[in-house]
């Protein structure tokens, strides 16, 4: 190879670090405005107080496949949130498990003949249960076709204007339906909402209600935590500020059912379901020239169970970068379109770039540098710096986000969290990072494969449930 | 790294890209640490100056007390607290004395100057304030704040605008009521609540009857803090003349929690509205203040194009006193309508499961 060549090369890595670590950094900048106002607008002790009864109704649907282990008590704990009107769908996506019979003994559900409108194609409802003791939980069994295909099932039974999706190993905050529903009712144009997701882990949970903020002791977890700080801090607040951001999780997010029905709902044909139908929201909102705000709480309102082993972490991510990957090629159509604006001009080529095909250049970088160093085409010293830059730059992005958490939040109460969170914010860099590059990689290639791929399978292990 | 010696200008750069994000990291963890250091000493700072002057505030309802002007950081902690316990208490000789207590200690001027904050979170205190001390001079700088174009700055302002001066505030607050649009509804009728059906009632009524009919359905379902006869006589008068969707719906809507001979015969005239959404209000308020004689309409709804209405007049009629179960399935086996069949049943199985 000239040494020409390899300088392109060098050149071309160091672009693509300098664009995409600016990137994030600026990120960084927007999201702070974005915490900024929110913070400033929802001073609750210092705006006209809210006359109750005015809230929109909301239906909150939990798919559940073998969810025998946590469902019981996941319905419990929304049972106790404060929110005047709310329907509980749970769609039993045809388990193997017991998790319909359990629900049925639980909460004392009888059969009704409802009619089963079927607005958004899905596979056939075998039966609707609702219980004459908790009058506002609905439970759908019906034959398995999926987590996308159970929410479209629930999107068909339910009664509400807005709908919920949550994850069935979820615990939502006491007022997280109040916090979510205020963008709805500040502003007829939002379509979807989303907010932050937090560990679950390390957490103390009593009669389904977070009581006690924590850390675990498990470092894979505190790894995802400080992870989880950057994705939803300023991976999602800054988009927000723009109207453009394409994720909401679909372990918590609010949405208008109308709109989502006109564009048919949720794709069976994705395992990432909930990013694939905000980025089709855009496309579709964009194309039919209709005022639409996508937008986000930065307040924590739903705390999930991260995966404890290396291996459930590894199905999670390479399933998740597949999703990525399929959301983004089906709505191809929103780059650079004409009528795109800002999410087809910036947010869609950022996310192509840098989170799409983020690991493979990340990795080939990684690999590329270590052949060279091995076949001599570069000094040790380079070597070094090239590591270096990739650490100092990732350190850096992890340790804007505390920084931001610790001027907005303080999620963590404790010094000693703050201090174990700099640490980890500093360690992750050295491995774990990589590591999770690696997963997405093979999340891409199995994108690329076309392999298929089902429910998104979880190991509970539910400490936050046996501590009821 | 003391052995790199650079020569190559791109490596050269992504050393000083690491050196210089790694001393940014460096930096920011002090930062960090600073941060949490500061916080806990402010919070701890706070806490004691809340603690004291909450006793302060509260003695002041027994005794006038002579208390010394404060300084603007003092002063920024005690706005809020101040603002709190003026809305806590209701008796008038106390928020006096509260008043008395403000104005010594230099609150209201302070307040003054901190309207024109950038943060919104210290403007929206000192309106709050403003309001609550009804000062007259503060008239001028808190109108000019409705302008805000942030919602939730104007409807604040608008707040403390009927508190300084409650008929010249009231005034004001319906003008910007009915233009604007993005107050959400929800604060807007908790102002309304706040303000009482006494005070409202009369003014908000005589305004919706002559309000642009886009406005009068965005603000409809605010009818329900008024009184009764104010608002039958708005509906009465408006509902001749319109077509507007929102106008109607809302007005059947409201029409349904107020049980007479007016709303029944209203209600009913629009059961073959061509909007869904009408013939859904009508559904859900036939299902409240319906009599024997309108379970035939009902029996007709539940065979309706729209699922909705079906859905909604199902309900209803297994909700109203006046039916019986077996009469409904008496209704449901001469049925000939296959959806009518499946919506009623499906009302009946529920009813019967509560039984």
């Amino acid at each position: 190879m000239s040494a020409d060549t390899l300088h392109l090369i060098e050149f071309l890595i160091l672009i693509y670090f300098v664009a995409m670590n600016t990137g994030y950094l600026l990120l960084n900048l927007s999201a702070a405005i974005a915490i900024s106002r929110y913070l400033d607008t929802s001073d609750a002790s210092a705006i006209p107080s809210v006359y109750a009864g005015f809230e929109l109704p909301i239906s909150i649907l939990v798919p559940a496949y073998n969810e025998k282990q946590t469902i019981v008590h996941s319905v419990h704990s929304m049972l106790t949130l404060d929110y005047p009107e709310f329907e509980i769908i749970v769609i039993n996506d045809g388990s193997s498990d017991e998790t319909l019979e359990t629900l049925i003994r639980e909460f004392a559900m009888i059969e009704v003949p409802e009619p089963y409108w079927k607005r958004i194609e899905t596979q056939p409802v075998r039966a609707i249960y609702r219980s004459p003791k908790y009058p506002n939980i609905c439970v759908v069994d019906k034959e398995n076709g999926g987590k996308a295909d159970a929410l479209n099932a629930g999107i068909n039974v339910s009664r509400y204007p807005l709908f919920c999706t949550v994850d069935a190993d979820s615990i939502l905050g006491k007022h997280a339906l109040y916090r979510a529903v205020r963008p709805f009712m500040e502003n007829p144009d939002v379509v979807a909402c989303g907010g932050i997701i937090r560990a679950a882990n390390g957490c103390e949970i009593r009669v389904g209600q977070l009581t006690r903020v924590g850390l675990p002791g498990n470092p894979l977890i505190l790894f995802q935590i400080v992870e989880y700080l950057r994705a939803f801090l300023f991976g999602r607040m800054g988009w927000e500020l723009f109207n453009s951001l394409l994720i909401i999780s679909g372990a918590f997010g609010l949405f208008r059912k109308e709109v989502v029905v006109s564009i048919g709902g949720y794709r069976t044909d994705t395992v990432g379901e909930d990013m694939e139908l905000v980025v089709r929201i855009h496309r579709m909102m964009r194309e039919r020239k209709q005022p639409y705000r996508v937008t986000f709480i930065p307040e924590p309102v739903c705390w999930t169970e991260l995966p404890e082993s290396l291996s459930v972490l590894k199905n999670q991510r390479v399933r998740w970068h597949r999703g990525v990957s399929e959301s983004l090629t089906m709505n191809m159509g929103l780059l650079f379109n004409r009528k795109g604006g800002f999410v087809s001009w910036l947010t869609f080529p950022f996310m192509v770039l840098f989170e799409w095909w983020g690991p493979v250049i990340e990795i080939t970088g990684y690999v590329l540098m270590l052949l060279f160093y091995l076949w001599g085409m570069i000094s040790y010293s380079t070597f070094v710096v090239f590591l270096f830059a990739a650490i100092a730059l990732g350190t850096l992005l992890s340790i804007t986000a505390l920084v931001l958490e610790e001027l907005t939040f303080n999620t963590y109460p404790r010094a000693r969290h703050v201090l174990v969170l700099l640490l980890v914010a500093i360690v992750e860099n050295f491995g774990y990072r990589q590591m999770v590059a690696c997963f997405r990689l093979a999340g891409f290639v199995r994108w690329l494969t076309g392999k298929k791929g089902g429910w998104g399978r979880m190991e509970r292990v539910a400490t936050w449930a046996r501590s009821r | 790294m003391a052995y790199y010696a650079g020569s190559d200008p791109i490596v050269e750069l992504f050393y000083w890209i690491a050196l210089v994000s790694a001393g940014v990291s460096v930096l920011l963890v002090f930062q960090i640490l600073m941060l949490r250091f500061v916080f806990m000493l402010a919070e701890r700072h706070n806490r004691r100056l809340q603690t004291r002057w909450r006793s302060l505030l509260v003695s002041s309802f027994s005794s006038a007390g002579r208390l010394s002007a404060l300084g603007a950081h003092t002063a920024r902690v005690i706005l809020p607290l101040w603002n709190k316990i003026f809305e806590s208490v209701y008796g008038e000789r106390e928020r006096e004395a509260l008043r008395d207590v403000a104005r010594s200690i230099g609150l209201d001027r302070f307040a003054l100057k901190r309207v024109k904050r950038i943060s919104i979170r210290e403007r929206l205190q000192a309106i709050r304030a403003l309001g609550h001390l009804g000062t007259e001079e503060a008239w001028r700088v808190i109108d000019e704040l409705t302008k805000s174009p942030v919602a939730i700055v104007s409807l604040t302002a608008a707040e403390s605008l009927v508190r300084i001066d409650s008929e010249r505030g009231l005034i004001r607050l319906l003008d910007l009521a009915e233009t604007r649009s993005d107050w959400p509804r929800d604060r807007l009728a908790g102002m309304f609540h706040e303000i009482g059906a006494d005070r409202l009632s009369y003014a908000l009524a005589s305004r919706m009857l002559r309000m642009p009919e886009e406005a009068l359905g965005r603000l409809m379902r605010l009818m329900e803090l008024m009184h009764e006869k104010d608002v039958l006589n708005v509906i009465r008068i408006r509902l001749r003349l319109s077509s507007n969707i929102d106008v109607i719906a809302g007005a059947i809507y409201l029409l349904g929690r107020i049980p007479c001979e007016f709303s029944l015969k209203t209600v009913r005239s629009y059961a073959d509205h061509p909007s869904w959404v009408v013939r859904n209000q009508v559904a859900i308020a036939l299902g409240r203040i319906g009599r024997e004689q309108d379970h035939k309409i009902l029996i007709r709804l539940t065979r309706d194009a729209s699922r909705w209405v079906r859905f909604r007049a199902a309900q209803a009629l297994v909700a109203l006193p006046t039916v019986r179960l077996d009469e409904l399935k008496q209704v449901l086996r001469q049925e000939d309508d296959v959806f009518a069949r499946e919506i009623l049943w499906q009302a009946i199985v529920e009813k019967e499961s509560i039984r």
